[in-house]
């Protein structure tokens, strides 16, 4: 027997249950928030390689143009390929840090609190 | 010439196996030390939860750069310029994919596994779903392992020429039996510990290498490229795009269908996936694969320029004089701009990569076998945690005896062949599974099923047929012609195939999706909570 009194347990008002609280983000924002950068993002980098490997493969001359010195577009396009790579990476952790993850997180917290509460009940 | 034909002299052999048995002495330590204490599930798993982001993005750069990527890039660069430098973007390109549409939902959802992830989305009928995943997943690494143990050997061929049956046994046992040493006692935290210890390594050697190339040439890129392409033997050629690749037409399609099984391929490789589980929030996984992209994509860069330093300062012909893979550019490179120093340095360095990669895709097999096969597969969850560790040390040895047979009897198979195979399979079975129950909401078991094994027999059958098999002189069987598949990658066919297999599997099922459990998963996906 547990020999120590329950602590008083906080009770919503009568008639108001805490699941009836509606969430304070849609979920359905954060998926829009979440993918309306990341797919446009990924299908760019991934689809501007597989279009630089196509175009090496069946226009090499245009590809062997000689842009400065020894630099010739196919070679320029390598390399900016690898700033896009960096660049997406970065922009795509400053705008989850900024946009996504205070939704998510007041989402989370809201889902604890009446998960909780449910699970008292 | 003395009877050690290799490309480097045996005498430089000490100063690399001194510095290699530091870096074994070091990380057996390690891994004794934080073996997980009481046998903890978890712990097994995925180790510390509480690393700092850099060492968590260290963990996968060390579990992705392999020895393929060292050795045999920096010879593709070396002998064929564009091409080769062009194959590399697509090493790095990847990690877009594993960045933003796979790592953060999958670390949400999961547990140990990738089964974890995907039986929640079909809870009645996790058993099967769960026994096809850990197949593709065994033979995924299974294949990549045995890549890393021929890379040992091809790495002694550097020192020793041409190793007997008798050198090559003992290679292949002493690094199968280290890696399993790692996986079976220090589990995920020693393995983490390699490969932190491995990347740091990477970057230090790379850099040294990369700064004494470019001031052999007063740090003029136009100055290494006007080298480069002089001593290649190819003159304006080597920057052109054709050298490697464009023979054909039909060359021109393998090579894009190897870009396509690249770019998709890394977020479905069984070790990348269980490093993606092992950071503590989302939070912590994103800034870990942002330095990941940051170190794979730098490591990338500098491949290429040591590949066209080796091209410019060493000249192709002396590469393809000792070894016409290009495999021995890098260490000739490193004999010429450091000496001897730089040499041992880079011989240890890729012995770590073979060590350390091998141990990732090792922990990763048998927690695939131990997990999805043995504890859900066959005992449907009812296994406790005692027992569950137990038998993935076991399986990690098993997974390691079955990697060291294969490679015995499959030594000179080319190993970056195999590597492309296992990424060819990983993005035609496990990524468009990945992919569907992450975002389709209708998604089912059957569609699963469809995708995972239909997607791991079309490209095991396009292998099969392909010029790998055989037909041609480099083929495992040069006198079978059986090769009706033109492409060495089948990856063109089958990723297509996977993904419309799991599309068909799904809509032609009897059963309908759980559509409302898939909102709450989604949610899961999206905040990690729950």
């Amino acid at each position: 027997m547990n020999p120590y009194p329950r602590p008083p347990v906080h009770r919503e008002p009568y008639g108001t249950p805490a699941t009836a609280a509606p969430p304070p983000v849609d979920p359905r924002e954060l998926r829009r928030l979440r993918l309306s950068f990341a797919t446009p993002a990924a299908v760019g980098v991934v689809g501007g390689y597989l279009l630089l490997v196509l175009l090496s493969g069946f226009t090499p001359g245009l590809m062997a143009t000689a842009l400065w010195g020894r630099l010739t577009f196919g070679l320029a396009l390598g390399l900016a390929l690898f700033g896009a790579l960096f660049l997406t990476a970065w922009r795509y952790h400053r705008h989850m840090r900024t946009r996504f993850d205070p939704l998510a997180d007041a989402l989370r917290a809201h889902r604890d609190r009446t998960g909780a509460e449910r699970s008292k009940r | 010439m003395t009877a050690a034909s290799g490309a480097i002299p045996l005498s430089h052999l000490r100063l690399p196996l001194v510095l290699f048995l530091t870096f074994l002495a070091v990380t057996m330590f390690t891994a004794v030390i934080n073996s997980p204490h009481r046998d903890e599930v978890s712990e097994f798993y995925l180790g510390s939860r509480k690393l700092s982001p850099l060492k968590y993005g260290m963990a996968m750069c060390g579990d992705y750069i392999s020895a393929a990527t060292l050795l045999g890039s920096t010879g593709l660069v070396c002998l064929t310029g564009y091409d080769g430098l062009l194959y590399l973007v697509g090493t790095a390109i990847g990690w877009i994919m594993v960045l933003l549409l796979i790592a953060e939902p999958l670390r949400n959802t999961g547990l140990f596994t990738l089964g974890d992830t995907v039986a929640q989305r079909m809870r009645d009928r996790q058993r099967p779903v769960r026994l096809a995943i850990g197949v593709c997943a065994l033979i995924v690494s299974v294949l990549y392992l045995v890549a890393q143990l021929s890379a040992s050997v091809a790495l002694l061929a550097q020192f020793t020429g041409m190793p007997g049956s008798t050198a090559r046994t003992l290679c292949v046992a002493l690094v199968g039996l280290l890696v399993v040493f790692y996986v079976a006692v220090g589990g995920m935290p020693g393995t983490t510990f390699i490969q932190i210890a491995k990347t740091a390594l990477l970057v230090a050697v790379v850099a040294v290498a990369v700064v004494l190339v470019l001031r052999h040439f007063a740090w003029s890129g136009g100055g290494l490229l006007d080298a480069a392409a002089a001593n290649s033997g190819h003159g304006d050629a080597y920057l052109r795009p054709g050298l490697r690749f464009g023979a054909s037409t039909t060359s021109k399609l393998d090579f894009l269908s190897l870009a396509l099984s690249m770019a998709l391929g890394v977020g479905g490789l069984p070790h990348i996936v269980m490093r993606l589980l092992s950071p503590g929030t989302a939070h912590q996984l994103r800034t870990s694969v942002l330095w990941t992209v940051g170190l794979v994509g730098a490591v990338c860069l500098a491949v290429g320029v040591l590949g066209l330093g080796t091209a410019a300062i060493v000249g192709t012909d002396t590469v393809k004089a000792g070894d016409s893979t290009g495999n021995s550019a890098v260490l000739l490179l490193a004999q010429s701009v450091g000496g001897s120093l730089l040499v041992a340095a880079f011989s240890c360095l890729v012995f770590a990569t073979i060590l350390s990669v091998a141990a990732g895709v090792t922990l990763a097999a048998a927690s695939s076998l131990a997990h999805d096969v043995y504890a859900y597969g066959v005992r449907g969850g009812r296994v406790e945690g005692r027992q569950e560790v137990a038998v993935a040390r076991v399986s990690a040895g098993a997974v390691g005896v079955v990697g060291m047979l294969i490679a015995l009897l499959a030594w000179d198979w080319n190993a970056a062949s195999l590597a492309f195979l296992a990424f060819a399979i990983a993005a035609s079975s496990l990524v468009p599974t990945i992919f569907y129950t992450l975002f389709w909401p209708r998604f089912t078991a059957a569609g699963a099923l469809w995708g995972l094994y239909g997607g791991l027999g079309c490209s095991l059958l396009l292998v099969v047929f392909s010029p790998f098999i055989s037909s041609t002189p480099a083929s495992v069987l040069p006198t079978a012609h059986f090769a009706w598949f033109p492409l060495q990658n089948p990856g063109i066919v089958s990723v297509p195939v996977g993904f419309l297999l799991g599309w068909l599997g799904t809509v032609l099922s009897p059963r309908s999706a759980d559509v409302a459990g898939y909102r709450e998963f989604e949610e899961r996906c999206l905040t990690g909570a729950g």
